[in-house]
């Protein structure tokens, strides 16, 4: 495959981005659909000429020295899993733009120009190979996200937008400072400044355990606030909620990914050992998150802070899979992310396209709208299903797994006692306690279901018609839904196909991260685990050669 | 003697130029007092130009510090230039133009040019010292103009009262350092820094030498505004034409880091990268206090140039890791050398904090009574984005870049100084500066937000630009500096890179005891 | 008499031994067993590929704004045609099991380990005669509802066959799944079509709650399911039934639990039914999890006829049956299992009694109906259990339909205070004769009834497993008051006094009310249902002697044969077992498998065949009316007055809490939902005032410390200087501190 198409996928959006900011009011609109159009051949070439035979190997891989004193390339290329989630992010250009076309009123270039310059940064992160690179990528979306939100939020919208851009970036700076320790470990191992992830993650592992923790520390500060992990995800449903209906899908479809993706991209691989004897704590924090965040969804009345909790809930599941730190854990959690923003993001639009007419997100003022939008209902329901984790849609799969995961990491548990391959980081009760997300979900999600849709019409007393739109889900509406409803389909119907594809690169992670384990840890316990938290010191005495 | 003539070209161009300045300034014809600041563009050029050819002085602890150190001051100094261009005598030829005769008493144009190319010409002269004497001189050379300049930059009593303020605690710190200077000369018998270090290596610091040494690295403070000696910057910063302000934030910070890093290197890294531990204890307080202090307070500024104020002596304190850090063993690579980061992020820091200030300069407000004044308050800058698009984004691209936002030219520079801290084991400090970058990214996005993003509930009183078309100029070319620098960081960074490579003093009996017990101590200090 | 029942029961054992034997082997561990179990001819795929076309052909015709019947036509065309492949199915089966490979699902590899769960089917005897009902019903159903859904043509129509239609499909995918997975996704979808259909009048806020209850109930339920499958790949490395039950750790944990010695087998293995054991108890409602079924009769009743009464909750007997294996190898599993019924059975059943919506007494008796399945198999006897659901099947989905043509002709009038005579009225006969006879059906009055046979084999394994004699009693009990209840409602409803009420969807109040008698597909459906539950009698006499019928027959050649060679030893394990801790009930130390010395079998008929007819007989007394139609006993003469108001008064205050079914739901809301959304809203105040409130205190932190600092930037001149030299001094002091400490420099 080769490189051309990835650096297409970023080009195209850059200079879309110039056009519309030069292009007139009107015109911004077409154009930014245009180039997000455009950026769906590439991304084509990209699927199309890609070798799944070998999914770990990373693809159309290219490289520019930049600054060579510092170790910065311009360097890139796909993987399996990247190539999917760079997949993912190109499908869900054309339906955020055509998700704004009448959401957005004024100042239509910014928002649009910036919508682009956010897809390139995104993909940018997913097909970045040197470490500085995916840094610079990942801290750039906060930009357009912020602005996005500032400018274009609803009432709260400064307030929503400075913390989520604060909390964020504050988290990344520790990660930087992680990162660049490992950076210098391995400089000192090899003797030469490298970023290229490939190396580092060859050697990386060799850092004595004290000096992992601390690394994974400093690296979960930047992602567990992304993803958000319990307890940093206070800023999520605030951004969710005041962000316009674009900006909430993206969040979910792809920006709360980059979190993850930094954890199995990075923590996993870089800090194994560490990761391994902390994996319990991830774990519960995660569990914690899914009943936690689940049970307030459950008593929310605006419906868009109900479904941001609820995403917090579900990304609880994907780190699960991510903490079980064996295959099935981490097939699962890699399909959640692709998963999760279909569903999410649906429910988003869906949520959108009622606020638009009815310009109120409280479930106490609007409801029962079945009778005056079945189409808009019928997508409702078909999301809130998807959501649930209803088998046959693009859910269940990847729960499944990250549930099964948490069962297998305790190999103790299966009768053939299968070794380290299984994991031994988390064990069932992770399991039944993340299950218990299972009810949680669909009390939260049909009661939502039950009070928008379904019951006796309820609408603002002020409200007579929506103004410009029809009563139920216009054309353009409809086509905006139906890719993500097809692909909601598909992901439950053949996750087979994902599954492959993404096979090698999970093997090999896996491998990697567990070979080291049988040597470093005989046996431990989640508790021991957990009391290490304290006895860990300071790195910077053994910093100085 | 002689021979150091080499070594100071680029000054011995700017004192020619300088006195030429004096003449143009005054000259009764429009048109010459009008190419006076061409005569300083030209002459920075030259000066930069020969700097860069200058040899190094393979005698000195930074050999070849001076070509790098003059290279930038001359390339930050043509930015000061256009943006100071035109800042005084406004009145004068405005009469001029009404026909009144140019009176040359009332003119200070000269002076004005005059004192800001003897000031350039005494930093370069600091990039250059290798004497204690030297260096103080220089200095002084640095700070003296300054303080007229301040005086005379308007016509308000503020700038006025900012540089009595600014004189009279300059003398302080002056003071302060010179009886460093004087311990020092009195532990070590010699003022040459080498032979200095050269003592210093063989029999230790004493408690007097310490001492010295400590006290001076205060006084420096004041130059480079940090704790203790950053009382002035605001009222200093604020009282000043915003040009001057952009001035004073490059051109003291520049000398003081010169200044502490020739002290510094007269006791020396061990071979840990470390310095004794009574040094970098302080030096570690003095940057984390610095960092704290400039970026929290900076956060309840509503005047822009008091909140660049706090920025710039927070990016002291970020590049005091620098020192801390260290040049590291011999031939460290760039990652490793704190010196080199500093060197290189000063260029970075000059350029983007020009940019903010020559907007500043560059609009002005409109008051209810008609009259115009300059802008300063951070209301003045809404929407600048909408009316003034340049300017409006170039104060977007340079607070985004002194917030340390990937990829610009600020992220880069932090990120020398980053590694070279955690490289050199400093990764406390480190996490501080981190820490205090998210704080700063707070005021730096209010900049961001106002100028560009917030419509702001009332009607703003809409900037106007100000007459001085320059500034804009300099705006500009800073902002494009931010970006286009990213291209041209490498050879940038090399040159830092060699000009930091420190040649450590051989000491005769080598006796390494007293050194790494301290480094020990050093440790021990951080912990806690 | 006992000789002969253990003799045919050894006979089945070496035979059945031999089937499983012939084919254990040829089952092998494999990632995909597909080519070892055999394949199946592809057009078995019609029987699931049909009804999901139906679907999309009413979603279709949704769009198309379809104003006829044609939805209906469709739907039962795809389910009749269904019907038919499933018939020729079972005609073209030769006794080995075999799958039917649609397309992979779930595959996952790890090293040479693997996850399979594909979209692919497993045929055998038990998912045939399962399958036989669930589309002959639907069928027959459908066309029902062609005519009783006739009122809303139009879109809603439409929803309603594309939710059938989808029901049917998840149902096959439930019965014919070849793998854990793929029952799972049916058991998901057909909650989510009884979701869908209970909440079909979305109008009305009471049918969207109880749509919801029955889809979180069902969820708890399901929890438990997805765990048991969970636990079963984890510790069994498998999800397809071909390889598990051929698995060699299974059969070794049988062979364990044959002599008796659980201890040999792991805990985790003895979870596993435990968990599947609290999906079944979810989805075929029994207690604790009963309470969302007499709630989801707010549903259009032919889909309580369906989904709610004949196929869809008998799944957890399915899957009971299925996994049969698996609880085999646990101690307690079973007997748990056999207890619930018998305690859901008595339980629902006093509910029944006190009610007065004829719908919510036939889900009450549906719930104890499922109790007594659920005892059958605790019991050891699938077959009775699986005979019990067929039967079942067909005579409570009769009597639903029955009600539901009342309701539909009365305007939604379902109190039985308010009809009476019904049957005499003009066009009402057939509804009329349909009920008596699904009514006896339910009673089980002996010999005449399909009912009665199947209750019989489970009553008498009651009395033949030892120890579980108590089960037994309190089963017979039981079906006194099912005779009772049942004929309560014959009895007021459809004879006596001509008497009527219109319903409360009786609007149009300008001309007075007139029920609208059936049209001639309610009565085929009625007709066909009737004759249907007569012959099933027949059923119990197919070949009688080996299998107790043609259940049995079915039954036995499946997995879910407890007469299977290890089972075989596995129920005197049991027995020893539960021998243990047997319950001394009035006759508990009857000899095992006598009732009143007499063999079970025959005791039983009697017993509870007395038992039926007096149970008829009390309600004809309490609720007959005058003369022959209430056999002479009865002294009814008008509708709302009978004999037992004033006997009710007696009892005083009992009556009124079993027609409130005992306070469970109020109870369920006390102890838990509201304690829960308590908490809930502690966490949402928890997550506003304390974590989001640390957030921000952190981003306070700076600011406080900037208002610490801001005196010292006093603007005066000398403020400064002074605080530089301070500030000097403060910081040599600190370093000379620290030399001090030191004793450096």
């Amino acid at each position: 495959m080769s490189p051309i198409w990835t650096l297409l996928l970023i080009a195209i959006p850059l200079i879309g981005a110039l056009l519309v900011a030069f292009d007139s009011e009107e015109g911004a609109y077409v154009s930014a659909m245009r180039t997000m159009l455009f950026t769906l051949i590439p991304g084509a070439f990209m699927l199309w000429n890609f070798d799944f035979s070998q999914g770990a190997v990373h693809q159309g891989a290219a490289s520019i020295n930049w600054i060579s004193d510092l170790g910065l390339k311009l360097s890139i290329g796909t993987d399996a899993i990247s190539l999917l989630l760079i997949i993912l992010t190109v499908l869900l250009g054309p339906i955020v733009i055509a998700a704004s076309k009448t959401a957005i009123k004024e100042d239509r270039r910014k928002y649009y120009a910036w919508l682009l310059v956010l897809q390139a940064a995104m993909v940018g992160v997913f097909a970045a190979r040197d470490l500085m690179l995916f840094y610079i990528c990942f801290e750039f979306t906060l930009l357009p996200m912020f602005i996005l939100i500032r400018c274009y939020g609803s009432t709260n919208r400064v307030a929503a937008s400075t913390k989520f851009f604060l909390y964020t970036f504050t988290g990344s700076m520790m990660t930087l400072a992680g990162l660049i320790y490992v950076v210098y470990f391995v400089a000192q191992q090899t003797g030469m400044w490298t970023l290229d992830i490939t190396t580092l993650t060859a050697i990386a592992p060799r850092m004595p355990v004290e000096h992992q923790a601390w690394v994974l520390f400093a690296m979960l500060a930047g992602f567990a606030v992304k993803v958000p992990l319990f307890p940093f995800h206070t800023w999520l449903p605030l951004a969710h909620t005041e962000a316009p209906t674009a900006g909430s899908v993206i969040l979910a479809g792809v920006l709360l990914k980059l979190g993850t993706y930094g954890i199995l991209r990075f923590a996993i691989p870089i800090t194994p050992d560490a990761f391994i004897q902390y994996a319990p704590f991830i774990g519960v924090l995660s569990v914690i998150g899914i009943i936690y965040a689940g049970l307030i969804c459950w008593v929310q009345e605006d419906i868009k802070k109900l479904v941001a909790y609820s995403s917090v809930s579900h990304l609880g599941f994907c780190v699960l899979g991510l903490a079980a730190l064996n295959v099935s854990g981490l097939s699962g959690s890699v399909l959640y992310m692709l998963s999760h923003g279909l569903s999410t993001g649906g429910l988003f639009l869906m949520i959108g396209f009622m606020y638009e007419r009815y310009h109120t997100r409280d479930m106490r003022v609007v409801g029962g709208l079945a009778s005056k939008m079945p189409v808009w209902t019928f997508f409702m329901v078909f999301f809130t299903m998807a959501s649930v984790g209803l088998p046959g849609l693009n859910g269940f799969p990847s729960e499944v797994l990250c549930l099964i995961a948490a069962f297998q990491s305790d190999a103790s548990w299966s009768a053939a006692h299968e070794a380290g391959a299984w994991g031994t980081t988390l064990g069932p009760w992770f399991a039944v306690f993340a299950g218990t997300g299972m009810v949680i979900a669909a009390m939260y999600l049909l009661i939502m279901v039950g009070k928008i849709c379904f019951g006796p019409l309820r609408e603002p007393e002020d409200h007579h018609d929506h103004e410009e739109l029809p009563t139920d889900l216009s054309r353009r509406e409809i086509w905006t839904l139906i890719p993500l409803a097809v692909a909601c389909l598909v992901f439950g119907l053949k996750p087979v196909y994902l599954l492959d594809a993404i096979s090698d690169p999970i093997n090999q992670t896996v491998a990697a991260a567990t070979s080291g384990q049988q040597l470093q840890h005989p046996e431990h316990h989640q508790d021991h685990a957990l009391i290490e938290t304290h006895s860990v010191n300071n790195p910077m005495t053994e910093a100085t050669p | 003697m002689t021979e150091k003539l080499a070594f100071i070209m680029p000054e011995l161009i700017l004192f020619i130029a300088t006195c030429l300045v004096m003449i143009t300034g005054q000259w009764p014809v429009r048109a010459i007092r009008n190419f006076t600041p061409w005569i300083c563009g030209i002459a920075l050029v030259l000066a930069g130009m020969v700097a860069a050819m200058t040899p190094g002085d393979p005698a000195a602890l930074f050999p070849n510090i001076m070509p790098y150190a003059k290279f930038i001051i001359a390339a930050v100094a043509i930015l000061l230039v256009i943006n100071l261009s035109g800042t005084v005598d406004r009145e004068l030829e405005d009469d001029v133009d009404k026909g009144k005769p140019f009176l040359p008493l009332r003119s200070t144009g000269a002076e004005f040019y005059a004192f800001f190319m003897f000031s350039i010409t005494g930093l370069m002269l600091t990039a250059s010292a290798d004497d204690l004497i030297w260096l103080f001189l220089a200095l002084e050379l640095t700070s003296l103009p300054t303080y007229i300049m301040v005086a005379i930059s308007t016509h308000k009593n503020a700038s006025r009262e900012a540089a009595v303020k600014y004189f009279f605690l300059g003398a302080l710190g002056a003071a302060i350092f010179l009886y460093g200077f004087a311990l020092i000369y009195g532990a070590a018998g010699s003022t040459n820094l080498s032979e200095i270090a050269v003592h210093f290596a063989d029999n230790g610091l004493g408690t007097i030498g310490l001492a010295g040494v400590l006290i001076a690295l205060l006084g420096m403070s004041f130059k480079i505004a940090a704790i203790p000696m950053h009382f002035y910057t605001p009222d200093v910063y604020q009282g000043a034409a915003s040009p001057v302000s952009a001035m004073l934030a490059f051109v003291p910070k520049t000398a003081g880091f010169l200044a502490i890093i020739a002290i510094t290197a007269t006791v020396g890294w061990n071979e840990f990268g470390r310095l004794p531990a009574t040094v970098e204890s302080m030096l570690w307080i003095m940057a984390a206090l610095t960092m704290f202090v400039g970026n929290t307070l900076a956060l309840l500024q509503s005047s822009v140039k008091r909140m660049l104020a706090y920025s710039s002596i927070a990016h002291s304190g970020y590049m005091l890791v620098g020192i801390l850090a260290g040049p590291g063993p011999d031939g460290a690579p760039f990652y490793r050398n704190g010196i080199a980061a500093i060197l290189f992020y000063l260029l970075c820091y000059g350029v983007m904090t020009i940019g903010v200030f020559a907007v500043l300069g560059a609009i002005e407000k409109r008051n209810a009574d008609g009259t115009t004044s300059e802008a300063d308050d951070i209301e003045d800058l809404r929407g600048l984005c909408k009316t003034h698009p340049v300017l409006g984004w170039t104060v977007v691209v340079c607070s985004l870049s002194m917030l340390g936002f990937p990829p610009l030219l600020g992220f880069i520079g932090k990120l020398g100084l980053f590694s070279a801290g955690v490289s050199a084991g400093q990764i406390p400090i480190v996490i501080i500066l981190g820490l205090n970058s998210a704080i700063a990214a707070v005021y730096y996005l209010r900049l961001v937000a106002v100028a560009y993003l917030d419509k702001g509930d009332k009607p703003a009183t809409v900037a106007t630009l100000s007459p001085y078309a320059s500034r804009r100029l300099a705006g500009v070319c800073s902002a494009a500096g931010v970006v286009l620098l990213l291209i041209v960081a490498q050879p940038l960074i090399e040159g830092a890179h060699k000009a930091a490579d420190f040649n450590a003093p051989v000491p005769h009996q080598t006796d390494h005891t007293q050194q790494d017990q301290p480094a020990e101590h050093a440790l021990a200090d951080h912990e806690e | 008499m006992i000789n002969t029942t253990f003799l045919t029961n050894t006979l089945a054992m070496l035979q059945d031994g031999h089937a499983v034997d012939t084919h254990a082997p040829a089952v092998s561990h494999a990632v995909s067993q597909a080519s070892e179990v055999g394949t199946g001819p592809k057009w078995i795929l019609l029987i699931i590929g049909l009804p999901m076309l139906t679907t999309l052909l009413c979603g279709l015709y949704a769009m198309l704004g379809n104003k006829t019947k044609l939805p209906a036509w469709t739907t039962v065309a795809g389910a009749g045609i269904a019907f038919i492949a499933t018939l020729v199915m079972y005609m073209s089966f030769d006794g080995t099991p075999y799958t039917v490979h649609a397309f992979d699902w779930i595959q996952i590899h790890f090293g040479e380990k693997s996850m399979v769960a594909n979209f692919s089917f497993y045929i055998d005897t038990l998912t045939i005669y399962w399958m036989l009902f669930v589309t002959g019903l639907a069928t027959l159903i459908a066309l029902y509802a062609s005519e009783y859904m006739s009122h809303d043509l139009g879109t809603s129509y439409c929803r309603f066959f594309g939710a059938f239609g989808l029901f049917v499909f998840s149902m096959a995918c439930l019965v014919m799944g070849d793998n854990l997975l793929m029952l799972y996704l049916g058991w998901e979808g057909v909650g989510l079509c009884s979701y869908l259909l209970i909440g079909y009048f979305y109008k009305k806020p009471e049918a969207v709650a109880a749509a919801k209850k029955a889809f979180i109930v069902n969820r708890i339920g399901d929890l438990g399911l997805a765990l048991g499958v969970y636990l079963t790949f984890v510790h069994f490395g498998t999800l397809e039934y071909a390889v598990l039950f051929s698995d060699p750790t299974l059969l070794g944990y049988i062979e364990s639990a044959k002599v008796g010695n659980f201890e040999a087998i792991p805990a985790i293995a003895q979870w596993i039914p435990l968990l599947f054991m609290v999906g079944a108890f979810g989805k075929s409602a029994q207690f604790p999890l009963y309470v969302w079924l007499p709630d989801a009769m707010e549903g259009p009743t032919p889909v309580s006829a369906l989904i709610h009464a004949a196929t869809m909750v008998t799944a957890g007997v399915y899957l009971i049956a299925r996994t049969y294996p698996v609880f085999l190898t646990s101690e307690h599993a079973l007997p748990i299992v056999a207890w619930v019924g018998t305690i859901t059975a008595l339980l629902s059943a006093t509910i029944a009694m006190a009610q007065f919506d004829i719908k919510r007494i036939m889900a009450y008796s549906t719930v104890s109906q499922l109790g007594y399945m659920f005892a059958g198999l605790g019991l050891l006897t699938t077959t009775g259990a699986a005979f019990h659901v067929l039967t079942h099947a067909f005579f409570k989905a009769l009597l639903f339909l029955a009600c539901g043509a009342v309701m539909h002709g009365f305007a939604g009038q379902l109190d039985l205070r308010k009809l009476s005579g019904v049957a005499w009225m003009k066009g009402w006969g057939i509804v009329g004769v349909t009920m008596l006879v699904g009514c006896m059906n339910l009673a089980g009055l002996p010999y005449i009834t399909s009912g009665f046979y199947s209750k019989d084999m489970i009553l008498a394994e009651a009395f033949i497993t030892p120890g579980y004699a108590m089960i037994g009693w309190i089963l017979v009990f039981t079906a006194i008051l099912t005779a009772y209840y049942t004929f309560r409602v014959y009895f007021r409803v459809f004879v006596g006094p001509e008497h009527a009420e219109p319903g409360d969807e009786h609007h149009d109040d300008d001309h007075e009310f007139h029920p609208h008698p059936p049209g001639w597909a309610i009565n085929t459906v009625l007709i066909t249902l009737a004759c249907a539950s007569m012959l099933a009698i027949s059923l119990a006499y197919i070949d009688k002697a080996e299998h107790h019928g043609w259940a049995g027959s079915m039954i036995s050649q499946s997995t879910a044969s407890f007469h299977s060679p290890y089972a075989e030893a596995a129920h005197h394990a049991h027995i020893e077992h539960t021998e243990m801790h047997a319950v001394d009930g009035p006759v508990g130390h009857a000899a095992p498998g006598t009732v009143f010395g007499m063999d079970a079998h025959t005791g039983m008929i009697i017993v509870s065949g007395l038992g039926a007819i007096f149970g008829v007989l009390v309600a004809a007394f309490f609720h007959g009316p005058k003369g022959w139609q209430g056999l002479f006993l009865g002294g009814r003469t008008e509708a709302a007055k009978c004999r037992m108001d004033s006997v009710a008064k007696r009892f005083g205050p009992i009556p009124k809490m079993a027609e409130n079914k005992w306070y469970v739901d109020e109870i369920y809301m006390a102890i838990l939902v509201t304690p829960l959304r308590i908490i809930s809203h502690i966490f949402h105040w928890i997550d506003k005032l304390l974590i989001d409130g640390l957030v921000n205190l952190f981003g306070f932190l700076p600011r406080l410390l900037a208002w610490i600092l801001k005196p010292s930037q006093s603007g005066v001149l000398q403020g400064y200087a002074v605080s530089m030299a301070g500030g000097v001094t403060i910081l040599l002091l600190v370093v000379f501190v620290i030399i001090l400490q030191g004793g450096a420099a």
